[in-house]
């Protein structure tokens, strides 16, 4: 998805063909994501990194004992791709609850697609608890990655009754944690057009990620 | 109800069912365990009615009283809702609880059969398949069902004995004549090219029938005609992946087309549509430049005539009437431009760097 700007004033939707069995649900998600974070188009938010900050975070990373396993010259983009990685999760997972929550509130008829969707989703995201992942990643950067995941799980375990979503999550112990994430997303869209910063600010807060990212707003015309 | 009881194998269980990663469940024995029997039990319980699951040391036994259903004919109606709609995870549990029945409807193992083998679980299938057969020895669909987990198997002998059993004893079925065309396609066109211009006549709204019709004419070199029936693939449903596939054999047609009337040589029509489009977009702008380079690749997406010099296509970002090449070479200057990465799904190169040349010469 590409969300306009002034140079290119209109939002772009693209469909991998692969996805086309889901291509609805993907479709009308996108759109609920654009209202999200669109909701008060006069004070757009970007979500913009704080350089300082993460570089000090990447330098503290680089000396973590599994980092340092990791041949030298490898070690830094390895964790520059990891913190853009969480900070990507920190900004994406919030919007994409909210989104998928007036989903399958609104569109019944998408249920299906929504289903096989995000229980896709969800299986991909808990194969970054396995044994191998944790070997070879900061326990902070893992811990987060797999509460937010753990988060995205709750909201859909609760929703759907697919009890087996959050299973893994209660085998390593995230379970609680994502839980408590998972209540700071709900409620309050479409009403609330600051929704979406403020759970993205609660969550951040939670995991000790407030330093990371600041929001810069502009007008949506 | 009569209750429904079955026994599964932990090692049988397909954890694909499952919203966790197969690795890591197969890392986590224990957790494996509990995963398999927290599914069969929210399953039935959503079904409605009392479930128990046994635990043992290498299957658990499940007993699912129902409460919701007043036979296993609704039981299965229900099941088939949930294949129609692509939950194979809500689909299976019903399923194979409608299977271990004795007395079980050989309709329920054909369509557990035909889920089984739509998800690459090729021996499982065969096996569901060959029993449905054995239940109903002429039921040309169970057949051809077969015939297809066979061919995806690899094994064309018998995925070929099956389809033609099929299609004996029901010749106008037109899956079979798809499926036979499928199969015989790269050995024996003609013939293949007859069973599909009949599928294609029984089920003349099917994509995907259309495309394989449209494809082998393709292959038999019967351009034309192809083309005609590719056009329709892609307005039956625009915007699939099939449409995509249509599209791209559209232009290789163009292609060939194109380069024989220029006998190899460059077009010198399509050189001057060029420089007139980049003496336009080199006046109007970035912002013409991109509006009509987008409405062309959208028009295009249904297929431009580029061998009719007849002016019939209109615009809505650019006024006047153009023939197909115009367009085509138009969206190539501007793809070109804006996003000279990207394939714009015809070779105007030659005619591209002879405009270029005429317009440095000129300036």
């Amino acid at each position: 998805m590409i969300t306009a700007t002034h140079e290119t004033p209109v939002h772009a939707i693209f469909i991998n063909p692969a996805f086309e069995r889901c291509a609805n649900y993907l479709v009308a998600m996108q759109a609920a994501m654009i209202l999200v974070k669109w909701a008060d188009p006069q004070r757009i938010p970007d979500f913009v990194l704080n350089r300082q900050e993460t570089q000090s975070i990447v330098e503290k990373f680089l000396r973590d004992e599994r980092v340092l396993r990791i041949e030298k010259t490898l070690a830094r983009p390895f964790i520059q791709s990891l913190c853009q990685g969480l900070a990507l999760q920190l900004t994406s997972t919030p919007v994409q609850i909210l989104a998928a929550d007036w989903c399958y509130k609104n569109c019944p008829e998408l249920e299906a697609e929504q289903r096989t969707h995000v229980r896709q989703e969800i299986r991909q995201a808990s194969a970054s608890l396995t044994k191998e992942i944790r070997q070879r990643t900061p326990e902070y950067i893992f811990a987060r990655n797999a509460t937010m995941n753990a988060a995205h799980a709750a909201w859909w375990s609760a929703l759907a009754e697919d009890t087996q979503a959050l299973l893994p999550y209660e085998f390593f112990g995230f379970k609680d944690k994502g839980l408590q994430l998972y209540s700071k997303a709900m409620g309050g869209f479409p009403d609330n057009p600051n929704r979406y910063c403020e759970v993205v600010d609660s969550w951040a807060d939670a995991l000790d990620m407030r330093s990371w990212y600041k929001w810069q707003y502009r007008q949506g015309k | 109800m009569e209750p429904f009881r079955f026994s599964i194998c932990y090692a049988d269980f397909n954890s694909e069912l499952l919203p966790v990663d197969s690795a890591l469940l197969r890392s986590n024995p224990d957790m494996y365990r509990r995963a398999v029997e927290n599914f069969f039990v929210s399953r039935f319980s959503k079904m409605g009615g009392k479930v128990t699951v046994i635990p043992c040391e290498d299957s658990i036994d499940i007993e699912w009283i129902p409460s919701k259903f007043a036979n296993d004919q609704s039981v299965f109606e229900t099941a088939l809702e949930f294949l129609k709609e692509g939950s194979y995870e809500q689909a299976e549990p019903l399923l194979i609880a409608l299977s271990a029945r004795p007395s079980c409807n050989p309709q329920v193992l054909l369509n557990y059969g035909m889920m089984l083998s739509d998800q690459g679980r090729l021996d499982e299938a065969v096996k569901h398949l060959s029993q449905a057969i054995e239940k109903m020895p002429d039921a040309a669909d169970a057949w051809n069902a077969l015939g297809v987990a066979f061919q995806r198997k690899g094994n064309k002998a018998k995925a070929l004995e099956s389809l033609r059993r099929s299609h004996e004893i029901e010749p106008d079925n037109p899956y079979t004549l798809r499926n036979l065309a499928g199969l015989l396609g790269e050995s024996e066109p003609e013939q293949a090219i007859g069973y599909l211009k009949q599928a294609s006549k029984l089920l003349p709204t099917d994509q995907p029938t259309q495309y394989g019709y449209g494809l082998c004419l393709f292959k038999t070199n019967r351009l034309a005609e192809a083309d005609v029936v590719l056009r329709n693939v892609i307005s039956l449903a625009p915007y699939t992946e099939i449409a995509e596939l249509a599209r791209e054999l559209r232009t290789s047609i163009a292609h060939s087309n194109l380069k024989p009337e220029a006998a190899g040589e460059t077009r010198l029509d399509s050189v001057m549509y060029c420089l007139a489009a980049m003496d336009k977009f080199a006046k109007d702008g970035p912002g013409v430049r991109q509006s009509v380079t987008f409405e062309i690749a959208m028009l295009g997406r249904n297929g431009l005539d580029i061998n009719d010099p007849t002016q019939k296509y209109t615009l809505r970002s650019m006024p006047g009437k153009f023939s197909g090449l115009q367009l085509v070479s138009y969206m190539y200057v501007g793809m070109r431009q804006l996003a000279p990465e990207m394939n714009p799904g015809i070779d105007l190169s030659k005619e591209y760097a002879a405009a270029m040349q005429m317009r440095e010469r000129s300036s």
